[in-house]
């Protein structure tokens, strides 16, 4: 054979693929770069976040909603207390500032609630918006971060209670700790105890209702047995036992999100940020 | 260093990004090649989709010898064979051998395609591969399956068919 033929030869076997249209070879390409870029193999490749970045990831998902909510919950306690004493906040004692601190404690309990629940109604949105961690790191990094403002909400009351009913800073903070506490625990049981209920909304109810009895309790103390808020000591002992039963209950919560994170393979999907 | 090498270390170095260069590298050489052994177009789409798809998944298992194109081919080829091992379970017509591929500008090239087509079928990839596709001998030996002497031989073979089926026809 002459070498015209063998170019004869390779041109016949040549199909010129831009006879068949170049839409249609467009499309497919890209149809086959699309799932090229959707093999894992070929994800672009991922960096992995520190716990403390991801916790400040989850400033914007607070929200200014819930943090407005708090500071307008502890504004309506002091206003309360203030229209009820006429303005006369000399008069404010210890009568009233148990009281004070324990339902501002609660109420920031209570507003934490659908905060910390909204992970299992919104699937993880936040996390994948964020960040994509496990469970239990969003709620325990959630959980940090609502410490830091009830610390920071405490800070600012128990400063002018004291200032003005000249409460010793153990008194001042107990009133705040032990209602806290009993809220928390009681919340974090609960809310471990109910996992199976499908309806979020009825687990933060039960939360819920839960604060608002320790709020009746506290105000029913207030109303018939004052003097309780004297004995201080009693205060420590109890708050000295809850303390722990408050750690390890927010500890076994965290535990079976952990699970949970495991069971729906969340863990494994979500341990990387994609950097870009 | 060749594109497709630098693009092969690259990948090798963890920038899987250059995925997408290297699959339009060679996107039209596959399409060419898997229209060439489809029963349809829209097959030979799938194909292409397909052979990128097990590259890139097995392509840890690749050890680059210079041998990326035959690889490629392998795959492609291997991937063709099971597509019409597929469609011959939903009962395609006996006369259909290839899809029509007919593009050819000349009678000559239109006798060669049919000259190419009445080979065996153990020649006429050969030669396929050799001219349409120009593959090395390696790559070649590679994609079918036989040492590069053999491919060597067999070629020359094919071309003896079918220089005398020209001469037969003049």
């Amino acid at each position: 054979m002459e070498r015209k033929q063998y170019e004869e030869l390779s041109n016949a076997l040549k199909i010129d693929v831009k006879v068949l249209t170049a839409k249609r070879i467009q499309t497919q390409k890209e149809r086959v770069l699309q799932s090229v870029r959707n093999l894992p193999a070929v994800q672009i490749p991922k960096k992995r976040i520190g716990f403390c970045e991801f916790m400040l990831r989850q400033i914007p998902f607070m929200g200014r909603d819930l943090w407005m909510s708090q500071g307008f919950a502890a504004l309506m306690v002091f206003g309360v207390l203030y229209l009820s004493l006429d303005g006369e906040l000399d008069y404010l004692s210890i009568r009233h500032i148990p009281l004070m601190l324990g339902i501002l404690a609660i109420m920031l309990v209570m507003t934490s609630i659908p905060l910390l629940l909204r992970p299992y109604r919104y699937q993880m949105h936040e996390i994948e918006l964020a960040s994509r961690q496990s469970l239990w790191k969003l709620l325990a990094a959630e959980l940090i971060l609502l410490m830091a403002e009830d610390l920071v909400v405490f800070g600012i009351s128990a400063g002018i209670a004291a200032g003005i009913a000249g409460l010793s800073a153990v008194k001042v903070t107990m009133y705040f700790l032990l209602p806290l506490l009993m809220a928390g625990t009681g919340c974090a049981q609960l809310i471990r105890r109910t996992s199976g209920w499908e309806e979020v909304s009825q687990r933060i109810g039960l939360c819920e209702g839960y604060c608002g009895l320790l709020a009746a309790v506290l105000l029913l103390l207030y109303r018939t047995k004052p003097a309780v808020y004297d004995k201080i000591g009693a205060w420590v002992i109890c708050a000295v036992i809850l303390f722990p039963l408050f750690v390890l209950s927010i500890g076994m919560w965290l535990k079976d999100s952990a699970e949970v994170g495991e069971r729906t393979g969340m863990v494994d999907a979500a341990l990387y940020y994609q950097s870009e | 260093m060749t594109r497709e090498n630098e693009l092969l270390h690259q990948i090798k170095r963890g920038d899987t990004s250059c995925w997408e260069e290297l699959v339009s590298l060679y996107y039209e050489d596959i399409l060419r090649y898997c229209i060439y052994h489809s029963p349809d177009l829209e097959s030979a789409e799938d194909a292409v989709q397909e052979t990128f798809l097990k590259v890139i998944r097995h392509f840890p298992k690749y050890q680059d010898r210079g041998k990326f194109r035959g690889f490629l081919y392998k795959v492609a080829a291997n991937t063709c064979t099971d597509q019409w091992r597929r469609k011959r379970d939903v009962q395609l017509p006996e006369d259909m051998e290839f899809m029509e591929t007919g593009y050819a500008s000349s009678e000559a090239q239109v006798n060669f395609q049919y000259m190419v087509r009445g080979l065996p079928e153990e020649l006429r990839e050969i030669v396929y591969l050799k001219f349409a596709q120009e593959l090395t001998f390696r790559e070649i030996a590679m994609v079918v399956g036989l040492p590069v002497r053999t491919v060597q031989s067999r070629l020359r073979r094919a071309l003896k068919l079918i220089r005398s089926e020209i001469e037969g026809e003049v």
